[in-house]
């Protein structure tokens, strides 16, 4: 019994301090197009979607998709 | 002061008497023979109990008050009827043979009569017959109900509409709650679910006195399933599949009634991949999941009643319908893989409804006082994953204190305050805007008398309303935040004088019915304040600052008559509303998005009806054929047409009813047609909608000799019909709705 409770505990807090790391492929409207940045993941992709892309001096609106 | 409110408690308290026996008898009003086990009961406060084989039935600690009972036997007709709980004298009920029941008698919560006796054009549905033929969703099922239409995006959000009204200018009510959620936009679902659900009733029309503001196309009202009978307790499981979507119901439910106490508890989980069109593709993103949890517990003793109800739903709603291309294509919103991982844009909803009510029974009167909280919280991302694009908050506390006393035998009346307090607020960090922070403050007071003189019941009732609106400015935010509303603040009143007067006079043969009501609406922050896009709807919507309050009046009128095997009702209506307030395309373009106005007409007119029958031919004692039609024309002053109206419908239903006592028993099949006509009167630049015949075909058993495990099964667009709804925000987009679905669903009783 003692061990079964012990078990659950365990599982439960596995499953509850399990980080899990949100991954997205992100693009940002160019003069020419659409160009791909490829995958950011966490903090980074946080980062990237508030911030935006800066390419030559010009900062561009990032979007990312969930994959 | 402390001393008065002990007086005040003091003398509720001292109308509850020592505890009382009430006992009763159901005999057959012809033969006076008792009537064996007759379902007797008292629909207001939830308690129901079976006579036993000599008709004799007994209740302990009912409130020593006037109720209405409900009896209903196999074979006679359900009886329902205002008693004096007071009285020591044995209750003799007496029932009329009947050759034939048609349905189920309801009683309905707003009136508290049965529905031919209703003055208001009220229907009420069960739970039952809403899912008979398996519909997805709640907002799917609702079509059934004669005047009840439904708008959609994609499976996951639809929206109910009553007599051609939707949106802001439909309310709706969980068990006396006010439920407000966004619903002024086009893809901001009904905040309700299926679960836990007993019944629904719907007010058509305008709907002021009993509901306060915005209720000009009606009410839907959702009550929950009733609590079980005392000393009883039931748990059981069920789970539903559904091959067009891949999609899955699993839930879970307890039912129990101990002493005073009672409680239901329901919790489901469900989930959908993207649906399935008629030629084999896949909608994308038309992926969903949603959990439910809701609760009720109950305390009843002797005069007083309390009921606390509880309801959480967290929702993910994916958007179809969505591209990044600046000319897009159908071919960019269809997939020939179906998937069921998140992806953007999509729609959180996490809401909480909690209720609080009381109700304490006098000798000739009761006074309910009802408190309540909705939380609706809305987040839609749309191109970024960690940003929502709005986040959006609404907070509603209402109140409602109603006083109902009989003066007389035949008149009674109601008279009450009502109101609450609406606190809309962006949440951030996020990207835009779709409408400003604003505070509202409503209150309401309304009288409503009702006298009934042999066949004739007349009513009438009037009510004061004020709505304080208070826009907070955005000025001082980011400019790349309020790119999509106006800025600026705004302090505005509404106030609106309702009323409703009307009669029905109920004969053995027909029933007459003409009601006469009134509704105000004020403008909506989003009609206020819009200038920009809105993904979620497809389109860039403008609104003005200057729009002023709507105000409808309904003229409604039905006949019905009742024959042995046949019943028939015509319900005609016309819907007169001033200062309509109605979105407009333009010939502007923003992107790929059509650009809509919100205009007001000086008038509208809408009108139409609700035309059906019921038949349940002698020598087919098994069959009911159900056919109703709704049509709503709506054209402003000059005659043109109101557009986003629904197409017509005729709604036919074929019911065999099985009951066979086998190991699977049977318990009834059907098939439901529904066409819906071509809708040809549309508003500017809108298109036309061409007719479409959909057909369901549902069956419903059980296995075993205990009935523990019952099942439903069917197919739903049997034909695979390949369609648009008119009101579908994927028609825009030359998207047909979903095709063949075939469903099974399993439920079974462990206690």
């Amino acid at each position: 019994m003692k061990n079964k409770f012990l078990l659950s505990g365990l599982i439960i807090a596995g499953l509850s301090l399990t980080s899990c790391k949100k991954c997205a492929e992100c693009h940002y409207d160019a003069p020419n197009g659409i160009v791909e940045i490829g995958e950011y993941c966490g903090d980074d992709l946080e980062d990237i979607e508030q911030s935006g892309y800066t390419k030559d001096g010009v900062n561009y609106e990032v979007h990312c998709h969930d994959h | 002061m402390q001393a008065k409110v002990a007086i005040l408690i003091y003398l509720m308290l001292s109308f509850s008497l020592s505890a009382q026996e009430i006992k009763g008898k159901v005999i057959d009003t012809d033969t006076k023979q008792p009537v064996p086990y007759a379902k007797v009961g008292f629909p207001s406060i939830n308690v129901y109990t079976d006579a036993d084989s000599l008709g004799g039935f007994k209740f302990k600690y009912l409130p020593q008050s006037h109720l209405k009972i409900k009896v209903s036997a196999f074979d006679y007709k359900v009886l329902v009827k205002d008693i004096d709980l007071a009285s020591d004298e044995l209750l003799i009920i007496e029932l009329t043979p009947l050759h034939t029941v048609f349905e189920e008698v309801q009683v309905t919560a707003s009136e508290g009569k049965v529905q031919r006796e209703n003055i208001t054009s009220i229907a009420v549905v069960s739970k039952d017959e809403l899912f008979q033929t398996g519909a997805t969703t709640l907002g799917e099922s609702l079509i059934q109900i004669p005047g009840v239409q439904s708008s959609s995006v994609g499976m996951g959000i639809s929206k109910p509409i009553i007599r051609g009204l939707s949106g802001m200018r439909v309310v709706t009510y969980n068990n006396g709650l006010r439920i407000e959620n966004q619903q002024w936009g086009d893809d901001h679902g009904m905040a309700a679910s299926e679960l836990g659900l007993g019944k629904v009733e719907v007010v058509k029309g305008p709907s002021s006195l009993l509901y306060g503001a915005d209720a000009l196309g009606g009410v839907i009202h959702f009550l929950d399933e009733k609590y079980i009978r005392k000393d009883k307790d039931e748990l059981y499981i069920s789970s539903k599949f559904e091959s067009n979507s891949m999609g899955t119901t699993n839930e879970i439910g307890y039912r129990t009634h101990k002493g005073k106490w009672r409680a239901n508890i329901h919790a489901n989980y469900i989930n959908h991949a993207d649906f399935q069109l008629p030629d084999g593709n896949f909608i994308k993103n038309s992926r969903f999941w949603s959990t439910n949890f809701k609760s009720s517990i109950g305390y009843r003793h002797k005069n007083f009643q309390l009921n606390i109800r509880y309801q959480l739903s967290h929702r993910r709603l994916g958007i179809p319908g969505h591209s990044h291309n600046a000319q897009p294509d159908v071919l960019d919103f269809i997939s020939n893989k179906r998937q069921r991982k998140g992806t953007l844009p999509a729609q959180y909803n996490f809401d909480h409804f909690l209720l609080i009510e009381n109700t304490i029974f006098f000798n000739r009167s009761n006074l309910l006082l009802e408190i309540g909280n909705t939380n609706s919280d809305l987040k839609e991302f749309d191109e970024k994953v960690t940003l929502p694009f709005t986040h959006l908050n609404v907070n509603n506390t209402s109140y409602n204190f109603r006083y109902s006393y009989k003066l007389l035998e035949n008149m009674s009346l109601k008279t009450g305050v009502q109101g609450m307090a609406k606190i809309n607020r962006n949440r951030f960090p996020s990207s835009s805007l779709l409408i400003p922070d604003a505070n509202t403050l409503d209150n309401g007071v309304y009288a409503l008398m009702d006298y009934e003189y042999k066949k004739w019941r007349f009513q009438g009732g009037l009510r004061y309303d004020i709505r304080f609106l208070n826009v907070l400015s955005a000025a001082d935010l980011d400019s790349s935040l309020v790119n999509n509303i106006n800025t600026d603040g705004l302090k505005r009143n509404f106030q609106g004088i309702n009323y409703s007067a009307g009669f029905v006079r109920n004969a053995k043969l027909t029933s007459v019915r003409f009601n006469a009501s009134s509704g105000y609406r004020a403008p909506h922050l989003a009609e206020l304040q819009a200038d920009g896009f809105h993904h979620g709807s497809l389109r860039y919507e403008k609104g003005s600052q200057t729009l002023k309050a709507e105000h409808a009046i309904q003229f409604d009128a039905a006949l019905e008559l009742h024959f042995d095997h046949l019943e028939l009702i015509i319900n005609p209506y016309y819907n007169r509303i001033s200062d309509f307030i109605y979105l407009v395309q333009t010939d502007e373009f923003e992107g790929s998005f059509p650009v809509y106005e919100y205009k007001q007409t000086d008038l509208a007119h809408l009108f139409g009806g609700e035309v059906g029958f019921h038949y349940h031919p002698h020598s087919i004692h098994r069959l009911h054929i159900n056919s109703n039609f709704s049509v709503t024309i709506a054209e402003t002053n000059n005659g043109d047409p109101i557009g986003l109206m629904p197409q017509p419908n005729v709604n036919t239903s074929i019911r065999f009813d099985i009951n066979n006592n086998h190991k699977i028993s049977f318990k009834h099949v059907v098939l439901e047609h529904i066409y819906h006509l071509p809708q040809n009167r549309v508003g500017p630049n809108e298109t036309f909608s061409v007719d479409y015949h959909l057909v369901n075909l549902a069956t419903q058993f059980t296995i075993g000799d205990l009935n523990r495990l019952s099942a439903s099964t069917g197919i739903r667009n049997l034909l695979n019909t390949q369609y648009q709804g008119h009101l579908s925000s994927l028609k825009n987009l030359g998207l047909s709705q979903p095709g063949i679905n075939v469903f099974f669903s399993l439920k079974y009783q462990i206690k």
